[in-house]
Order: C-alpha cells, then structure tokens, then sequence
C-alpha cells in the first residue's frame, strides 16, 4: 500500500478549511479556562476564607480524571443540563439542537483552567514580595499595586507556561472529534472516509497542527522577548 | 492629601512631624518593639542604630503600616493610626503611608518600569498628577540625586548604587512629609555606598525629614539630629550624635561601637 501523496495534497485546503474552527474551540476554551483559574488561583492567593479550599478540592478533582472522561461526561450531561434549564425557564426542550460545542469549551476550559491556576499562582508568588511593598509605601492601594505593578511582571513571567498550556489545549481540541464537534480532525476523518485514505488526511492535520503551534511559539517568544526587556542585563543574563 | 485623612487635624507649627508612642510588636509570640516612644520633628534626621534583631527596621516599617504593631499611637503629619483601638481603617493606613516616602535596603525598583517611569507612577497613580507634571516633577527628583540622563533605563540596567538612588529620587518627588530610610547602604558594594550616602546628605541639606536605619555611624554622626540606639526592642540610648556615639553611657551601646569600630580597622 503506498501513501497517496495527490490525496494528501489535494485534500490539504480541505483540511486547513477547518482550522478556523479549531482555533475557535481553542480561543473560547483558553478565556474560559483563564477566567476560571484567575478565580481559583485568585482566591487561593488572596486566602478567601471557604472558597480557597474549595476551589483547591475543585482542581485537584479535575486534575485527576482524564480529559476525554470530562469531555463525554460533558458531551452526556448536557441533554439532561438542556433540560433542566428549559425546564427552568419554561422552554419546550428541543434534543434536535444540543450545545456540543459549548460543551467542549466546558470540558476543556475546566482541565486546562486547573492546570493554569497553578501557573497564575506561581507566577505570582515568583514576584518579588518587595515590589508589593515598594507599590504600597508609595501610597498605592492592593488593587493599585496588582495592576499597575504586579499583575504586569506576572503576565510576562506566566507567558512561556501559559503559550505551553495553549499550544497544548489546541491539540486538546482534537479529542473534541469524540463528542460530535466539528473541527480539524473530524473533517480529516470525514474527508478521508470515502476512499479510506486515513492516513493521509491525518498527515494533513498533523502538518496544520505542528505549523500552527510552531508559530504561536515564535509569537509568543517575540512577546516575552520584547514585554520582558527589563529582564535582560545589557550582558545579556537573564533575572530570576 | 488631607482630604484622604479621615483623622488628621490641624498641625502646630512647632509639633513633631513623626511621633511614635508606647509601640509594641511580637511575631509568633516573639516581643521584637517593647514600648519605643520617640518624635521627630520638621527637617530633622533621625538615624537609628542598633543590631541586627533589635527591631529597628520593623520599627520603622510600622511608621508606613508595612507591619502593624500590636498597639501604641503613630502619628505623622497629623494623621494618627492609634493600634491600641484594633485594626485601623485600611482608608486611614493609606492617608498615613502617603505621608511618608520609603527607600529600601534592597531597591525594590518597579522592576518593569524605567528609571522615569518608575519616579512617575506614584505622582501619576496615587497624586493623580498629569504625565508632564509628573515628569517635571521626576526629572527634577532624578537632577537631585545625579541621575539626569538615564531615564530610559530599567533598573537592571543599572548599578546597586544608582538604583538606591532612584529608589531616594522616588521617594522625594512624592514630596512626603518623612521620608523612611531602611539600612539603605547594607546591600551595596563598599564602593557604592558613598555615592548614596552623598546623596543622602544632599537630601537632608534641603531640609527634608528622615529617618534612617542604618549601620553607617560616620553617617549618622555627620548628618542626623538625633540618634537612637536600640538593642532588644528597646531604645536604649537617644540624644544628639556627639553625645550618644562619641559619650556612649552604657556598657550595651560601647560594645556595640567598639565592634564595629574594630570591623573597620581589620
């Protein structure tokens, strides 16, 4: 059997087409798992009586389950959520036109958030205590000092975990293929089932995953270079 | 700043612009501040010394509510944080801390920020001032301590002694009513640190208040007012520098001296 290398290129625009949707998945998944680690780490940093604990419970519960579990628990769960809000609500429940996609971003932006907590939290503590001090002895308020002082050099200090966790997550996006989500995968499984050429529709989406992701790594390391000039002695040593 | 004090009242011309009464602070159960009192007033440099573990520099971190003394009345400029009564308003920590300035023994420069940008952001965020009075303002900081020139550099671009002396630059454009020195030389280069002590000097000749911790006793024989010696929470002796460090009265105080007086000559 040889590699049908006309397939593969011919079905290369096909598969790319269904990049956009990827990277949708993938940036709606990201916020989403941002604004949920900003709240756990947040809450953990700040020692938020009650809520530190459960968020920490909350993390390590979903830290040790696997993504696909969370994703077909989601993907199952969500006929019945569906129902009890239309229920809720007073809408007829209609299974024709179930939120699958929503429920991808749910299962990914929780297993992932809980890992970036530990990146928000980290990062954070990896600021010099120092710089708190400096911010109030000037006369600055926490929420002052956390965002004209602190929450910057955090940024730039999480960037290179954070571009990991991303870059990861894109990948992530492909398992989405399990629950119904149409995105790269699936239209190079789809593309390929006629003449059953698999494996070179999967070479395509290989190829489109590995050019994405080396890019958002060289982006994001022009980023950290220019965002985090000041760590960079003239000799060019590098703090922390 | 007055409108932020929720507790200041009209200061007397001759009434000391820092005034520390009755302070006490434990860590862990651990009584490190027994009942210091002390005033300074208007333009006075107040330099206090004493070794390590003395509580000189957690002494001074409560005068900015950096630490919060288990009781005694602190007073500067007016607004008066009474810790005897329980936590203080947070409204009136912050009333009190921007009255005073602090330079630090290790810097703490807004490490993202350049040499301007980091004298700017408190006359920016916290004064509400406009970018070119803040910058008129830092520029003319940054001229007082010989820093003109390098306000495009981020602190790790400079030396310890320049960055200590943008950390006094930060300090002063504020325009605080004391400015709180903590052992601002021990983390420099013996060659560094005349440059900030100079500085220093600069600064006190202008007549602005200070108080300075600090292991420096040419320093502070030179420049303070009033020096304080404490050793184990405790002030031990007070008075004006030719009395206490060239006529120490206590065993305590003289052995302290000679100790560091034989470090020199080693």
């Amino acid at each position: 059997m040889n590699l049908d290398v006309d397939f593969m290129l011919s079905d290369l625009p096909t598969v790319f087409a269904a990049l956009p949707s990827t990277l949708l998945l993938s940036l709606d998944s990201m916020f989403w798992a941002l604004v949920f680690a900003l709240i756990c780490g947040g809450a953990q940093l700040a020692r938020i009586p009650v809520l530190d604990k459960v968020t920490l419970v909350i993390n390590t519960f979903i830290k040790g389950i696997p993504l696909v579990v969370q994703l077909l628990f989601c993907y199952y769960a969500v006929p019945y959520a569906v129902k009890w809000f239309d229920a809720l609500v007073g809408r007829t429940y209609d299974p024709r036109h179930l939120p699958y996609f929503g429920a991808a971003v749910l299962a990914l932006a929780l297993n992932f958030g809980a890992y970036i907590t530990d990146v928000v939290i980290s990062s954070t503590r990896a600021v010099d205590r120092g710089q708190w001090e400096s911010a109030y002895a000037c006369g600055m308020t926490r929420f002052q000092a956390l965002r004209r002082v602190v929450a910057p050099q955090v940024i730039v200090i999480s960037l290179p975990n954070m571009t990991n966790y991303f870059i990861w997550l894109l990948k992530g996006t492909s398992l989405a293929s399990i629950v119904n989500v149409t995105e790269m995968l699936t239209t190079a499984r789809l593309s390929a089932s006629d003449g059953y050429q698999f494996l070179e529709a999967y070479i395509d989406a290989a190829i489109i995953y590995w050019i994405v992701c080396a890019v958002i790594e060289w982006a994001s390391g022009r980023l950290y270079r220019s965002a985090g000039r000041y760590l960079v002695a003239p000799n060019g040593a590098t703090a922390q | 700043m007055t409108e932020l004090s929720a507790s200041a009242e009209a200061t007397p011309a001759d009434a000391p612009v820092v005034s520390v009464r009755g302070l006490k602070k434990s860590f862990g159960g651990v009584e490190v501040i027994k009942d210091v009192s002390f005033e300074v007033s208007q333009g006075q440099v107040l330099s206090i010394l004493g070794p390590s573990g003395s509580g000189k520099t957690t002494m001074l971190r409560c005068i900015n509510a950096l630490e919060r003394p288990d009781s005694g009345l602190i007073t500067v400029d007016g607004v008066s944080l009474d810790y005897g009564k329980g936590k203080p308003r947070y409204r009136d920590i912050l009333a009190q801390r921007r009255k005073t300035a602090m330079v630090f023994q290790h810097y703490n420069l807004f490490k993202n920020k350049t040499v301007l940008h980091n004298v700017t952001e408190g006359l920016a965020v916290v004064q509400r001032k406009n970018k070119q009075e803040a910058e008129a303002i830092a520029g003319e900081a940054l001229e007082a301590v010989g820093m003109s020139g390098l306000e495009d550099r981020f602190p790790m671009h400079l030396s310890g002694g320049q960055q200590q002396r943008v950390s006094i630059a930060r300090a002063l454009a504020l325009n605080p009513s004391v400015i709180l020195f903590d052992e601002p030389t021990s983390a420099l280069d013996p060659e560094r640190v005349n440059e900030v002590l100079r500085t220093m000097k600069d600064i006190a000749s202008r007549g602005v208040t200070m108080i300075v911790v600090t292991h420096e006793i040419r320093f502070a024989r030179a420049v303070s007012d009033t020096v304080i010696f404490m050793d184990g929470g405790r002030i031990v002796e007070k008075g004006a520098p030719d009395k206490v460090i060239d006529h120490p009265q206590t065993d305590r105080l003289r052995e302290f001296l000679n100790s560091l007086a034989s470090r020199e000559f080693e």
